[in-house]
């Protein structure tokens, strides 16, 4: 018998537990004296045996390593990852930290605009009855209408018109902000400006 | 008798030492933890041959293993978070290695894979324990007939039972450690070592067959 010519899964897998000391003494010594009467099962024993061997004897075969150089290398690429590491993280938060700085700058410039005299020191936005003046009408009266509004109003010029919006009039509106203040402001504005 | 006591005492020996080298793993990567570079080191210095030795089983040329290697440690030093047990630090990193490597292989395909290639260089320094050489008589020394034999049946057995060939035959790792590496059962690395070794005796009859 050859393992070549019979598939002896079962002969096979016997030697095999033989050689890796995985049977119990009663089987060893079983297979031991087979293997001094069975010639081929002998030859089967010594050709795992040299298998065995030669797998062991590759293990020998290693590439060289310079020890000292391999830790050096290992701590240097540990030391390359975390600034890497870092700009990665940067890369990632780089725009949106700079969309709040910004925003923070401009509300800190706003804060300190409105308070500084001769800014807005004395402007003021305010939710506010707003009663729109449309011109007289025909029998006489005045054509009014109201709405709350958020109406910009200037103390430092009550009397000059309140800018309520951008310049796209397509009519110019009297507004007047009533309660407002110590006396009711009158301003323009345009109907378009959406406050309305 | 005697013999068993020996051995018996070997074991314990060994379960012995394996338990200190667990202990002082711990250690090291507790304090690597904390940004202790100086421990990272130790563990590199303690595993750093084996790394590169199961890698260059795994890809058969040693620029490639040198290198596997290197992202190996990198990577347990990026993840040393997610080590559930430190004393395994050892077993944990020979995953990395050989997960590594394995991918690198599949990466760089069987048909432009020169495995195995660099194994045949000093193929002279390939012989039994008993000091024969492995070569034939008349094989060319760089590049016997055996040494060939092997690297391609090594590299024509299905990747577990390659792996687990590799770990437990030829870098003599115990079962229970390599079932750990390969994330499978004992039985199974018994299972896949033992179709490995039957297909190698298949394939190298011709070498091993003493007539």
């Amino acid at each position: 018998m050859t393992f070549r010519d019979q598939d002896n899964d079962a002969q096979f897998a016997r030697l095999d537990a033989y050689l890796n000391g995985a049977l119990e003494e009663s089987e060893r010594a079983a297979i031991a004296q087979e293997l001094a009467s069975d010639a081929a099962l002998r030859r089967e024993h010594d050709a795992l045996i040299r298998l065995e061997e030669v797998l062991r004897a590759s293990a020998k075969h290693v590439p060289a390593i310079d020890s000292h150089a391999f830790i050096a290398e290992a701590r240097r690429r540990r030391a390359a990852e975390s600034p890497r590491g870092l700009r990665l993280v940067w890369r990632r938060l780089a725009a949106p930290l700079a969309a709040a700085a910004v925003l923070a700058l401009a509300v800190t410039a706003g804060l300190l605009w409105s308070r500084t005299p001769g800014g807005a020191q004395d402007a003021t936005t305010t939710s506010a009855l707003v009663t729109i003046e449309r011109g007289p009408r025909a029998n006489g009266g005045v054509n009014r209408a109201e709405s709350h509004a958020l109406v910009q109003v200037s103390h430092a010029a009550p009397d000059s018109a309140a800018e309520m919006g951008p310049p796209m009039a397509r009519r110019t509106l009297i507004v007047t902000v009533a309660g407002h203040a110590q006396q009711p402001i009158r301003g323009q504005a345009d109907e378009d400006a959406g406050y309305f | 008798m005697s013999d068993s006591v020996n051995t018996q005492s070997d074991a314990a020996d060994a379960a012995e030492a394996a338990r200190q080298r667990g202990l002082e793993d711990a250690q090291w990567v507790a304090d690597a933890r904390t940004g202790n570079q100086d421990a990272f080191d130790r563990l590199v210095e303690r595993y750093h041959r084996r790394a590169v030795s199961v890698a260059y089983r795994l890809l058969g040329n040693a620029e490639d293993a040198r290198d596997a290697a290197q992202d190996a440690f990198l990577r347990a030093y990026r993840n040393l978070a997610t080590l559930e047990d430190p004393r395994r630090f050892g077993g944990w990193l020979m995953r990395i290695v050989t997960n590594l490597s394995l991918n690198l292989r599949r990466a760089r395909g069987r048909a432009a894979n020169p495995a195995g290639d660099e194994l045949l260089m000093g193929e002279e320094r390939l012989r039994t324990p008993s000091g024969a050489s492995l070569s034939q008589p008349g094989d060319n020394p760089e590049t016997g007939e055996l040494a060939i034999a092997i690297r391609r049946a090594l590299d024509e057995l299905p990747e577990k039972q390659r792996v687990a060939l590799v770990l437990f035959s030829i870098e003599g790792l115990p079962q229970k450690e390599v079932a750990e590496i390969m994330n499978c059962t004992v039985e199974l690395v018994k299972w896949n070592v033992f179709q490995a070794r039957k297909a190698l005796r298949r394939a190298l009859a011709d070498h091993l067959d003493g007539d």
